[in-house]
């Protein structure tokens, strides 16, 4: 389960967010520039909130009033990047096992050659990001990111740069992951055509306050 | 022969590591970090780049002599002096050839992706394994550019080595001075033969890197499927 309650000046406008996800995806929809991926960095602890409340689970991810924030690297989340940021000068193999460096060598082979096989990526395993297709590359961050073994994903923009059959796969693929994982799931999307992904729809809307806009994710009917 | 032919690529190798070093932390610190006075404090950094060898060989003899400050402390920890000694040749060679290292490491890094360092920290890596895994190799070919113009340049030192270390045989007579004095001296023989080594050296030393770099690189550049 999270919880994040938070504002975050940015530039332009204030961006307020409200949001409570149980192990159901949810889907933030907003025009480009509405501060989408601000939510999901503030959330995996890339930028930090002004003020407020993230909490996943039992874990205090961040808090202004307690003074929390823990870094990235302890939040124990996965985050599928807008155009995956594999890592350019790794093979495929040593992209997946990136995040398991903390597992003995037998388990770590064991739970590559699992995830390389439920991705149907096994014959990528010595590749490098640069010779892999949009589609593969996508298979290759998921993997990457389940190893970790989160407790929330991030999807930024996952499926725009698909076409129009590839993107119909890979959303049932998405859909199919959840039911496996069993996690929350956040994803970001400008397109209202991925709503339907959204077990709850949270849109996007600008208001004006004293000569402030504020934008604020609200949820859809 | 052979003394001075060692004794510069000892100073070189020596000279180039340094600045390695500290090029690579300041590079990566003001890339990161932001406050007041950091433009004041790169143009310090490249003064030794534009300043005449001579200039900057004789602020190193104010700062190292007996009664400098860093003589002093030399002086104090090690009770010995630095000038007139093979280290005072690294030193002069680490100071000309730090802008060098400092500019292509600094760079090296702003041409690295951010979102593969930021991935990196989401996958559970501490700052020092994103440092060391992720932004440095992909730095690498930048890095290693700044580590091929420190060495050439500090191989080649001359103005701020003579007035620091001065030029005594077998102690810190390095290539550059032989071959002035040699021609100086009407010399020709020492000086060619001198030149060809030098010339030799470093070709192979560059020639080594760039196809280190090249090797690597190409690796994970080149688009065609195995």
């Amino acid at each position: 389960m999270l919880k994040a309650k938070f504002v975050k000046k940015l530039p332009d406008f204030v961006l307020k967010v409200d949001l409570f996800v149980d192990k159901e995806i949810l889907v933030l929809i907003g025009p480009s520039g509405s501060g989408k991926t601000t939510v999901l960095e503030c959330i995996s602890g890339l930028q930090k909130p002004d003020s407020g409340e993230i909490i996943l689970g039992e874990k205090v991810l961040f808090s202004s009033s307690r003074r929390i924030n823990l870094p990235s690297y302890k939040r124990g989340i996965g985050y599928i990047f807008q155009e995956y940021a594999l890592f350019n000068h790794l093979t495929v193999k040593d992209n997946i096992l990136y995040g398991a460096k903390n597992l003995l060598k037998e388990e770590k082979e064991k739970q590559l050659n699992e995830i390389l096989k439920q991705f149907n990526i096994s014959h990528l395993a010595e590749r490098y990001p640069v010779q892999l297709s949009g589609g593969e590359r996508q298979r290759v961050a998921m993997a990457r990111t389940l190893i970790t073994k989160p407790h929330l994903l991030l999807l930024d923009e996952p499926l725009s740069a698909m076409d129009r059959k590839l993107r119909e796969r890979l959303r049932k693929e998405i859909k199919e992951l959840h039911k496996q994982w069993n996690i929350p799931f956040v994803l970001v999307t400008h397109c209202r055509c991925e709503a339907e992904l959204g077990d709850k729809v949270f849109k996007a809307e600008k208001d004006e306050n004293k000569g402030e806009t504020i934008m604020w994710f609200c949820q859809s009917a | 022969m052979i003394y001075p032919i060692f004794l510069s690529i000892k100073v070189a190798i020596i000279a180039t590591l340094i600045s390695f070093v500290v090029g690579i932390f300041f590079a990566r610190l003001f890339f990161v970090k932001n406050f007041p006075g950091k433009e004041a404090i790169e143009a310090i950094f490249f003064l030794p780049m534009v300043l005449p060898p001579t200039v900057t060989g004789f602020i190193l003899l104010i700062l190292f002599g007996k009664h400098g400050p860093l003589g002093f402390l030399i002086r104090k920890i090690f009770n010995s002096q630095l000038l007139f000694t093979w280290w005072a040749a690294v030193i002069a060679s680490s100071v000309v050839a730090f802008p060098l290292m400092y500019q292509s490491a600094k760079a090296a890094f702003e041409s690295v992706d951010i979102k593969q360092e930021r991935a990196a920290r989401i996958l559970g890596a501490n700052e020092l394994r994103v440092f060391c895994t992720i932004t440095m190799p992909l730095a690498w070919p930048g890095i290693l550019s700044g580590v091929v113009l420190s060495f050439a340049r500090a191989i080649g030192e001359f103005g701020a080595t003579l007035m620091t270390a001065g030029n005594i045989p077998g102690k810190t007579q390095t290539i550059p001075m032989v071959i002035y004095f040699a021609v100086e001296s009407g010399d020709y023989k020492t000086a060619i033969y001198l030149v060809v080594v030098i010339i030799l050296f470093s070709f192979g030393m560059i020639f080594w890197l760039n196809w280190l770099s090249r090797k690597k690189v190409l690796k994970y550049t080149k688009k065609q499927r195995q």
